[in-house]
């Protein structure tokens, strides 16, 4: 037990995707608009990561080292086509809501990144705890980055205002400059932070 | 020899893992099928209550395909036996693709409503223009439609969503399109 709850706060915390290992940077700059379209990108690719992670998994054996970029990827592009269609069907105002995101699933390469280094080399049970916990993670960062972006760049939360009708937003942060700016200070200050937590 | 195999059963597991999900994906495909047609239709009937809350009945109007590729479908809405007005879908080109909104149109040619379908602007700012406070003004303001930032003044000019001109711009084309069809059908 004690050992997922290590691999949850390292997806999370200490070797969050997009804070610390800085990959699946062009998803979360595109969608880290509003915290609705983060929260739900970043849960949306989560459900990907574990199924996409305990299919590997499961695999490992048979799948050729040689040829095992061409099977993730097929594997991963069939799970996010196959939710795409499901949700279309049985979820329709969800897939609505999410339904640009679902085809950006397939180019995350947080997904790809966790099957090559985690998935094929460990068990199910382990894999799908580590896509759960670097889809959490990658949830979590898209959740600061978004409400970052929100608050100034439209003076928002969730699509509630926040500030006075005197607030003047800066259109800025919800362009993909201030995707940058914003991105960078928060890397700046999570470094800050997780340091102070090593002394 | 030896090379020679191992390519050959490189190639052949990886055609089976492919064959594999395509075969799964064409099961799911074949059983959501029918459901996202359902759903899809269900949606059409909505978008046309959306635009014309008034209209009692709907017909599907025929019309030349191949002279107005960018018109999808267009419906016909009566009220009380009469026609009320047309609900046209168009397809208009926006900033990210292709975007799809129904328009109703008066039988005077005044816009009754504007509804998005759906579009693949950039998220949280040319999403804007699906927001049913922006599309009224469609309905506020009179034809020929001009894009301004900032500030109407004039009765014809409609204000663009903030950083998304392009995508404004296109909404208008297609409602304009909308207009001009729906003028022609009667």
């Amino acid at each position: 037990m004690n050992k997922y709850l290590k691999q949850l706060k390292e997806g999370i915390l200490t070797n969050n995707p997009v804070l610390v290992q800085l990959i699946g940077m062009c998803p979360t700059l595109a969608t880290s608009t509003s915290l609705e379209n983060g929260l739900g990108m970043g849960l949306a690719a989560t459900a990907v990561l574990i199924c996409s992670n305990v299919m590997v998994s499961l695999l490992r054996k048979i799948i050729p080292q040689k040829i095992r970029i061409a099977s993730y990827v097929v594997i991963i592009s069939g799970f996010v086509t196959a939710i795409e269609m499901l949700m279309k069907a049985y979820l329709p105002d969800l897939a609505d809501s999410l339904g640009l995101f679902i085809p950006l699933i397939v180019v995350n390469c947080i997904i790809l990144a966790r099957a090559e280094a985690f998935a094929s080399k460990n068990g199910p049970v382990a894999s799908a705890v580590d896509g759960l916990a670097m889809g959490l993670g990658f949830t979590f960062a898209l959740a600061i980055l978004a409400s970052v972006r929100e608050i100034l760049g439209n003076g928002t939360i969730y699509g509630i205002p926040v500030f006075g009708s005197s607030f003047q937003p800066a259109s800025i942060m919800i362009m993909p400059s201030g995707a940058f700016l914003a991105l960078g200070f928060i890397i700046a200050a999570f470094q800050k932070i997780l340091k102070k937590g090593d002394n | 020899m030896k090379i020679k195999n191992e390519t050959v059963r490189l190639v052949a597991l990886l055609f089976t893992f492919c064959a594999v999900v395509a075969l799964v994906l064409a099961g799911i495909n074949m059983i959501t099928k029918p459901v996202i047609a359902e759903v899809e239709a269900e949606k059409t009937r909505e978008s046309l209550l959306k635009v014309c809350p008034s209209a009692t009945d709907f017909a599907v109007v025929e019309y030349d395909k191949v002279a107005n590729p960018n018109i999808l479908e267009a419906y016909e809405l009566t009220k009380l036996g009469q026609t009320a007005g047309y609900g046209v879908l168009v397809s208009t080109q926006g900033f990210g693709g292709e975007i799809k909104m129904m328009v109703g149109v008066a039988n005077n040619g005044r816009v009754l409503g504007v509804s998005i379908i759906n579009l693949s602007e950039t998220p949280g700012l040319g999403t804007k223009a699906a927001d049913s406070e922006w599309l009224n003004q469609f309905v506020l303001k009179t034809s020929p439609y001009k894009v301004v930032k900032g500030k109407a003044e004039a009765a014809n000019e409609v204000v663009a969503v903030t950083s998304a001109t392009v995508t404004s711009k296109a909404v208008t084309a297609g409602v304009e399109a909308a207009i001009a069809f729906a003028g022609g059908l009667q």
